[in-house]
């Protein structure tokens, strides 16, 4: 049912497409990519900075690599890098989520307040310096990120977690003699998890666009990987020029952003109960 | 003889939906005279609240008044203009729900929201609304008056937030309340004397009271007339002691069956079989023949009409009329 | 209005502990780096003995407890370390900059309340109609963007080949010599209209237009996409319902009885969003080289400052916590049901 209401939508059918699609670009990028050698940094030097043309679709840059082909090698790096981010945030902050919730008392107020801290912190000044401390590499930049992200999980799953340690399933589990730790696990556990798994969705294009920025600012892929954001911070330097470098990378951060979050919006106004009935209450 | 105060006439009600168009109210007849209450009874879903809305006009978006006439004392609601029907609305006629507590403005106190409603229907200067906010409260007993206007609806008891309602509703002397389902989300010590305190300002103003409930025990206690209401339409009608003693529609003796009383020494409470029909494809004929024990043939073929079946007395169906 | 009361100071409370948290972690982060303060301290050319005494007298030879309290005493005493770069004061060195981005951030946050808050309203009340699905799209194109290159774009579309926006900085450095702004708050929008100055301050806004777009860019997606769905579930209000049953006018019910409830949810969307500016800010700052704050802790972090680092996270945080701490209260005083 769920899938008939999205695809009435087709706003967030056309972002399912398109998320395919980069999938797809993503993972044959070796077999697409025009110029395959691309991705090892093999210099052309003779070919640098040549404007988009039909051998070079957008252009080359200041190796001489194609820059299609490094958009399309980016692709597999932002994928991978936004889904290991939100994987890492997730596994950090579901559990303590529904810890909190579940238990209450200090141990909730202890685990908020924490997260309160958190959140409070400007995360990209956290990120950076997290990134900066443990040094400046793709990995790095993403395990600063999910650092800054979990708190928001946790607040996600904490306000289910506590409503649904109200309901009486619970306090049949109790009275069967569940240990609280079962309880936490077999039941309130998956039952949070919808929008747990919504929320991540939607929070994907975030988290594309959270690593490339720190890519632009150097913390994150480092040269010569074709990473979008460090693309368009080595497009800067020659923007006014060579102006395709820096501009295609950041059209395909934008569409990848834009289809996930279209897509989450989308699957947010599928799944909502009461958004859901649009004609006839 | 007391005048008729509403007299609704053949009103159909059509919904839109993603399913299909679903026709709540298939030709709905009744009347309720100057200071009578009219208690309209049937089970979830079968259009009386729909019929209360039709009658202020506040049919939701999807929903369109396709046939009827509703008459409040000799002119057509249905005619007026939107503007008109306003100024009727808390004023000459009176709704309240059922939910007190999701119906009034969270972020205003409650003596706010009730002088707002006292300005808009009575030109009146800021403390002489002040003042009859205060009376409205008197009314229905709430207990200081001064002290509860100063307070915001979730600081209140669920039966001290209806109390609130009945005083918006009847801050401009209304001629009619409509009241849907007043009761159903107090308990039942504030239930009696929520009724026992509208009976008493309905005997004193003459106010006719159309009460819309699922509740059979509240209407024994406080109806002058019934009408049962089935899937859109009105199938029995009239005084409420003749139609508890003596009901003549099948699906009103169901009804009334399944009231569990003390003295009876049955195990198992009678059902009434089935239920309530898909109002998207109605049933041929008569829409509670599919659950009638009685049914006959003609009951399948055509759709009764509600007839006179004695002074008063109202039925919709075959067997009945004959 | 004891209720009230009573949330204020249940409020304050909690955001002390949340600052005491984050000077927590800013000290750790501060002393868990790699590299040794002592030896930034002193230079690339120092010898064991100066780097050893420059560790004394910097006090990182006491045991870490000992450092955090020496470290707080001294913030709250107003003094934040010295920059390793500078060499100014850090406290100091933030004041300095701190306006800029500031402004920057406010300029942006009511670019993107401008347009968002209004469509937001507009969209919620003409839901599933074409203005609606438009804007919809609007806001997640505005959160889909990211900031640095719509920057550049600016740059690259309106400095360079337009010609109509200056490309980077907060002034011209012609004006910055012949005609100087004031400096009485730090905001050149503000002080130069006071004091009169007016060509400064036609520059200043010149200036300030693309990077404040740049970074409206999010804010107003956020705002519209919230603010949507905020008037969509109070339109549906069973209480608005009530007021239309009670036969009060349309106009009343729109602008007074749903829109105070609205103010809730949209203050709330602007706290969020203005959080966000502050760093995203940083972003902006980069590509337009603003002079705020957040030039000065990149230019920090590229030469491991850490008295820099650690004052800028805690006057960042500090200044969310602040707002939110307001917005809190502006709430509570608007919606009682917030107190409880």
């Amino acid at each position: 049912m769920t899938l008939h209401i999205l695809r009435k939508n087709p706003l967030s059918f056309i972002s399912l497409i398109i998320i395919l699609f980069l999938v797809f670009l993503a993972v044959f990028a070796s077999w697409l990519a025009p110029y395959p050698d691309a991705y090892q940094g093999t210099p052309h030097v003779e070919d640098k900075y040549q404007p988009p043309s039909l051998t070079h679709l957008f252009g080359t840059e200041y190796l001489g690599r194609d820059v299609f082909s490094l958009v399309i090698f980016g692709t597999r790096l932002s994928l991978t890098a936004g889904l290991m981010i939100v994987a890492l945030s997730v596994v950090i902050g579901w559990p303590l989520g529904v810890i909190a919730g579940y238990s209450g008392g200090k141990i909730d107020d202890l685990i908020m307040r924490t997260t309160d801290m958190f959140l409070a912190f400007p995360s990209l000044v956290l990120a950076l310096v997290i990134a900066f401390v443990l040094g400046p590499s793709l990995i790095n930049s993403m395990i600063a990120i999910s650092v800054t992200w979990w708190p928001w999980y946790t607040r996600l799953a904490r306000a289910d977690a506590a409503s649904l340690k109200e309901r009486t399933f619970v306090e049949a589990s109790k009275a069967i003699g569940l240990s609280d730790r079962s309880i936490m696990v077999r039941h309130i556990l998956p039952n949070t998890m919808a929008p747990i798994i919504v929320q991540s969705t939607m929070d994907l294009g975030t988290a594309i666009l959270a690593e490339a920025g720190l890519s632009f600012l150097g913390l994150g892929a480092q040269p010569p990987t074709p990473e979008w954001g460090l693309m368009i911070s080595a497009g800067r330097a020659v923007a006014f020029s060579a102006w395709w470098y820096a501009t295609f990378p950041g059209v395909f951060i934008f569409l990848t952003a834009m289809a996930f979050n279209l897509f989450g919006d989308g699957l947010r106004e599928a799944l909502d109960p009461r958004l859901r009935r649009i004609r006839g209450e | 003889m007391t005048k008729s105060l509403l007299s609704v006439q053949d009103l159909r009600v059509d919904f839109d939906t993603y399913d299909g168009v679903v026709k709540a109210l298939d030709g709905v007849t009744f009347r309720i005279l100057e200071g009578e209450i009219f208690g309209l009874v049937g089970e979830t879903g079968c259009g009386k609240t729909i019929t209360a809305l039709s009658i202020i006009r506040l049919v939701p978006e999807n929903g369109r008044i396709t046939q009827g006439r509703i008459l409040f004392r000799a002119e057509d609601l249905l005619q007026k203009t939107e503007e008109e029907m306003r100024k009727l609305r808390g004023g000459k006629i009176s709704m309240i729900f059922q939910d007190p507590s999701v119906s009034l403005n969270p972020v205003f106190t409650v003596g706010e929201q009730t002088t707002h409603i006292i300005s808009v229907h009575q030109n009146l200067e800021r403390d002489d609304a002040v003042r009859k906010t205060i009376e409205a409260f008197e009314l229905v007993a709430l207990s200081d008056p001064e002290k509860t206007m100063k307070q915001y609806p979730h600081e209140l008891s669920g039966g001290m937030q209806q109390r609130v309602m009945i005083a918006m509703a009847l801050s401009s002397d209304p001629d009619m309340l409509i009241a849907d389902e007043p009761t159903s989300s107090v308990d039942v010590t504030i239930q009696a004397q929520l009724l026992k305190r509208l009976m008493q300002i309905k005997s004193t103003r003459n106010l006719a009271i159309l009460l819309i409930t699922h509740n059979m025990g509240i209407v024994a206690e406080t109806c002058d007339k019934v009408g049962v209401m089935y899937a859109g339409n009105i199938v029995e009608m009239g005084p409420m002691r003749e139609v508890l003693k003596n009901p003549l529609h099948p699906y009103t003796q169901g009804l009334l069956a399944a009231i569990p009383k003390p003295e009876t020494r049955r195990t198992r409470l009678p059902l009434v079989k089935g239920s309530i029909p898909d109002l998207i494809n109605r049933p041929q004929g008569c829409a509670f023949h599919p659950r009638c024990p009685y049914a006959i043939d003609v009951c399948q073929a055509e759709k009764p009409v509600l007839l006179e079946n004695g002074p008063g007395r109202y039925a919709a169906c075959h067997l009945v009329n004959r | 209005m004891v209720d009230l009361k009573r949330y204020i100071v249940k409020r304050f409370l909690q955001t002390l502990i949340i600052v005491l948290g984050i000077s927590f972690i800013t000290f750790f982060l501060s002393r868990v780096a790699p590299s040794d303060p002592a030896a930034l301290w002193v230079g690339i050319h120092a010898r064991a003995e100066q780097i050893q005494r420059a560790r004394v007298e910097l006090g990182l030879d006491q045991p870490l407890y000992v450092q955090y309290f020496i470290y707080m005493g001294d913030l709250l005493q107003g003094s934040w370390g010295t920059s390793y770069r500078t060499r100014q004061p850090v406290l100091k060195d933030l004041m300095f900059y701190m306006p800029a981005s500031m402004e920057l951030a406010v300029i942006g946050q009511i670019i993107a309340s401008v347009v968002g808050l209004p469509l937001g309203v507009i969209a919620a009340s003409k839901k599933n109609t074409k203005i609606d699905h438009a804007s919809r799209i609007l806001a997640i194109a505005g959160v889909s963007l990211p900031v640095f290159w719509i920057g550049l774009l600016l740059q690259i579309i309106f400095s360079r080949t337009l010609g109509i926006f200056p490309i980077e900085g907060r002034l011209d450095t012609t004006i910055q010599m012949t005609m100087p702004i004031q400096r009485i708050t730090g905001f050149f929008l503000f002080d130069s209209l006071v004091t009169g100055n007016f060509v400064a301050f036609f520059d200043a806004l010149r200036h300030i237009i693309l990077p404040a777009i740049a970074l409206s860019s999010y804010s107003m997606g956020l705002s519209l996409r919230m603010t949507r769905s905020s008037m969509i579930e109070i339109l549906r209000e069973k209480y608005l319902k009530t007021a239309r049953a009670f036969g009060l006018p349309e106009n009343t019910i729109r602008f007074k009885y749903a829109l105070k409830n609205a103010i809730v949810p949209t203050l709330m969307v602007m706290g969020i969003s203005f959080s966000w500016s502050l760093t995203g800010a940083f972003l902006v700052e980069v590509i337009f080289n603003w002079p705020g704050l957040g030039t000065y802790v990149w230019r920090a972090i590229l030469a491991v400052d850490y008295p820099v680092i650690v004052g800028v996270s805690i006057i960042a945080s500090l200044i969310i916590v602040i707002i939110n701490l307001i917005l809190d209260l502006v709430q509570a005083w608007i919606d009682p049901r917030v107190r409880l």
